[in-house]
């Protein structure tokens, strides 16, 4: 992968929390992600996956090396993170359509510009019907579905799910993606997504990167080349799936 | 449902009146108690209904009222804007932090002399003593609330380019309500006691309720007295039904975990 088609590229990462005493954390890490590309990052407890998605949005200062985001990318507000817990993200002292729409105020968009994107995120995160509820009355899959209309109703270029989605349930988590695979068509965002559910890769990611050991390395690293939607039954997914289930299996075990 | 609980608790608090009201009269009408230290509810109410004249208490209960809205309002104008602002300057705060306490921790009784000597013997002088304890109130709890804020949410507000004022007031300011507003509620009490023994014991003005307390006491004209403390009661529970509803209106979102969690 060259560096034009890249939204980011991991070059020569060493990376140590602060009091850690032992070897690094991160030590000669490279990974590139391809601008547009939606990416799973895979990884057991401990594996380094939310330690990366932090160092991504400079939460870290790094030890050496470097994580060059692409030109248009590098704008503070163009690449979003969000974590499991949607407060983080979400003002409650804002109704449902507020939240939404307060970025869109914070980048200057006109009140016609606003309102249509408001109504189209309200739409397809399937909450037209509680607009007007502070974030307190919904339930946690609508709230963590706010979270994320929020944080891409400004068309950030590259959105980071820090296991955004591991705290619901099969279905809600299959409607977010669903709505998140649409969005992300129509505004061209790359996605990383940190996750430990196979489910989840396999439903959207087009590439999936296993992490693991200390200091962190890729144990893998595949391309999910499967049309949308896609059929969990089907056997090109079955073999698409094998090599993932494989080497998660002998990751962590 | 809310509905309901409303009204069974203005029942229960009315009924909470009425026996004491009913042990006030039994206590009396035993004469369990010398009448000159408790008088007669009818005797009390008899003074209230003659001193409540717009000449009369109210006028007194005006003034107090008024002293206590000024230094309230003085404390909330500076209080208010100043501790978010060093709730924000997380530095410059951690500078100051020391001396803000310090000065907290100094009655402001004890400094009344001093604003005598400052400001002079006045309107004045009651007002700013009121005020500066109700603003180190206001202040402290603005900071704590201004540094409780979610860092996550702050960080995402920074991220889109909000910063200074708007970050202050269109995310500090909210992130904060829950703490200024008990902050205020606070500093409301110590405003009306303070205001109270200032009017009582430092001859700035004839106007006041303290002051009628304290004059109608050592005029032996006791019902009379009794009719002025439960007017300052009164005031008591009116600022404080306000506040309540001032908190219903502002914190409608609030009842619900607010902390910003690492994963």
């Amino acid at each position: 992968m060259t560096q034009a088609i890249s939204a980011v590229t991991i070059h020569d990462l060493r990376f140590s929390y602060e009091n850690a005493t032992e070897k690094p954390f991160y030590d000669n890490f490279n990974l590139s992600i391809a601008a547009g590309s939606v990416v799973a990052i895979m990884g057991g407890s401990g594996s380094g996956k939310s330690t990366l998605a932090k160092l991504l949005v400079r939460d870290y200062p790094l030890t050496a090396g470097a994580i060059s985001w692409r030109e248009d990318f590098s704008a503070p507000h163009e690449v979003i993170y969000t974590d499991q817990h949607p407060l983080n993200s979400v003002f409650p002292w804002q109704s449902v359509r507020e939240n939404i729409e307060w970025p869109l105020r914070c980048r200057n968009w006109s009140s016609t510009e606003r309102k249509s994107r408001v109504e189209r995120l309200l739409e397809l995160f399937g909450l037209a019907g509680r607009a007007t509820a502070f974030p307190r009355a919904v339930s946690g899959g609508e709230l963590q579905r706010l979270a994320i209309a929020r944080c891409i109703s400004w068309r950030p270029r590259c959105l980071i799910l820090d296991e955004s989605l591991s705290a619901l349930d099969r279905n809600t988590r299959a409607g977010i993606i669903e709505a998140l695979r649409t969005i992300r068509d129509e505004d061209e965002m790359t996605i990383i997504l940190i996750t430990h559910y196979l489910t989840d890769v396999m439903a959207f990611a087009n590439r999936c990167v296993a992490l693991g050991e200390r200091p962190v390395r890729i144990l893998g690293d595949f391309p999910i080349s499967l049309p949308f939607p896609r059929d969990e039954n089907s056997a090109a997914y079955q073999t698409a799936q094998e090599p993932l289930i494989e080497i998660l299996r002998h990751g962590h075990l | 449902m809310r509905n309901g609980k409303t009204i069974s608790t203005t029942a229960a608090a009315t009924v909470s009146f009425l026996c004491l009201g009913l042990l006030w009269w039994a206590t009396t009408a035993l004469h369990l108690v010398d009448p000159l230290i408790l008088p007669t509810p009818p005797k009390v109410a008899a003074a209230m209904m003659q001193l409540l004249t717009p000449e009369g208490l109210l006028r007194d209960f005006g003034y107090t009222l008024l002293r206590v809205t000024a230094a309230l309002t003085i404390s909330i104008v500076l209080g208010v804007p100043v501790g978010l602002w060093l709730g924000w300057q997380r530095g410059l705060y951690r500078f100051i932090e020391g001396p803000i306490h310090a000065m907290r921790s100094v009655p402001a009784a004890a400094l009344f002399p001093l604003f005598l000597i400052v400001i002079g013997v006045g309107e004045r002088s009651i007002i700013v003593l009121a005020a500066y304890n109700s603003i180190m109130v206001v202040l402290i709890n603005t900071i704590a609330g201004a540094l409780l804020a979610n860092q996550r949410r702050v960080q995402q507000a920074r991220t889109l380019g909000v910063n200074g004022w708007r970050l202050i007031t269109e995310v500090l300011f909210w992130e904060a309500l829950p703490h200024i507003l008990s902050g205020i509620r606070i500093a409301t009490g110590y405003g009306l006691a303070l205001i109270i023994a200032v009017e009582m014991f430092i001859g700035v003005s004839n106007l006041g309720l303290g002051r009628k307390i304290y004059d109608y006491q050592a005029a032996y004209r006791i019902p009379e007295t009794y009719a002025a403390i439960l007017l300052t009661g009164a005031l008591g529970l009116t600022l404080n039904g306000l506040l309540t509803l001032v908190e219903r209106r502002f914190l409608r979102w609030l009842p619900m975990t607010n902390q910003s969690e690492e994963s």
